[in-house]
């Protein structure tokens, strides 16, 4: 499994398909804002095709918030099955999956319909600090999506967990690196950080290749799980 | 796999309060495996691992490092399926709590 490269053509070759303010900038493996207001229109995507999320996934990414002022708010990690920035989503009842930043306060949420559900709490980041993250949807009877956090690159030592309850099965078309909120709502609100290393943790062809199915513990297993 | 409560765990509060307990002591578990893996154990911390998951993992002999194979293999199911258990348990829970009028709450206050 590789980082994905956001230079590449992927990647709409590095350029992110909105960005009012010229806030964002794009390395290989990182896509950084700088005192990005929560008002732009600002986000960068890769088109994964129709229905590319489905079922189980996990994605690994490093983030870090390098600065916030007031209000800020802006996605780390985002899939969707639309283009735009996050409130013309909500406001067209679309469906979106996204871990973002309120304030310091890293959060889950399920956008389905227009309507929005959070994650069970929200975890404090300290500006400065990176974090690693393990985003894992597990799909079957009631839906979840976890938000694992790491201190470091190995994910060995937990720091937290962000438990959100899907309200619905649903298949993602697009991920998204960066989300701005565009509500136009809180003047001097804006926030500076990046993603980096985004593994969605598939071949070169586009598959899942990861199994993250949840096994009953107590039950034979037919086949040993190596990842 | 579904957890089970004690049997004075009873109100949604009570379930609430164990969840959250047994997930920070995955947690705290998780870390001592993880440190395992990363760095090895003293004989003090090897002793806090319950047998039950030393008995899952194929090096559970101390040694000095734990290998990738039983790393991984924690991580996806001795962790991750209790994680996965003590959400679902959390998350009912969670929804009944949502439904409480114990408490008269203007939001408009908070």
């Amino acid at each position: 499994m590789a980082a994905e490269d956001f230079t590449s053509a992927n990647w709409n070759n590095g350029t992110p398909q909105q960005d009012e303010d010229s806030d964002i900038s794009v390395i290989a493996g990182k896509a950084s804002w700088v005192e990005m207001s929560r008002n732009d229109t600002a986000y960068f995507y890769r088109d994964m095709d129709a229905g590319h999320f489905s079922g189980d996934f996990e994605h690994l990414l490093e983030v870090e918030l390098t600065a916030v002022s007031g209000n800020g708010l802006l996605s780390y990690w985002t899939v969707a099955n639309d283009i735009g920035d996050r409130k013309a989503l909500i406001v067209a009842d679309k469906d979106l999956i996204l871990c973002d930043h309120y304030q310091d306060d890293l959060r889950m949420w399920e956008v389905n319909a227009g309507g929005e559900t959070i994650g069970d709490k929200s975890y404090t980041l300290t500006t400065g600090t990176e974090r690693w993250l393990k985003i894992k949807r597990v799909e079957g009877g009631t839906s979840y999506v976890y938000c694992y956090i790491y201190d470091s690159t190995a994910r060995d030592n937990l720091v937290d967990t962000i438990t959100l309850e899907l309200t619905e099965d649903q298949n993602f078309r697009y991920v998204y690196s960066i989300m701005g909120f565009d509500d136009n709502f809180s003047s001097g609100a804006w926030g500076s950080g990046y993603t980096k290393e985004l593994d969605l943790q598939e071949a070169a062809a586009g598959r899942v290749t990861k199994n993250t199915r949840a096994f009953p513990l107590g039950e034979a297993h037919s086949m040993p799980l190596r990842f | 796999m579904a957890l089970k409560y004690p049997g004075d765990c009873i109100t949604s509060a009570d379930k609430i309060e164990y969840c959250y307990r047994a997930r920070e002591l995955l947690r705290l578990l998780h870390n001592t495996i993880g440190k395992w893996r990363r760095e090895g154990l003293n004989q003090i911390e090897y002793n806090t691992i319950p047998q039950k998951i030393k008995d899952t993992l194929p090096d559970f002999a101390i040694s000095p490092k734990l290998s990738e194979d039983s790393w991984d293999r924690f991580v996806s199911e001795e962790f991750f399926n209790r994680d996965h258990a003590i959400s679902k348990a959390a998350t009912l829970s969670f929804n009944e709590l949502k439904k409480s009028t114990r408490w008269e709450i203007k939001v408009e206050d908070i």
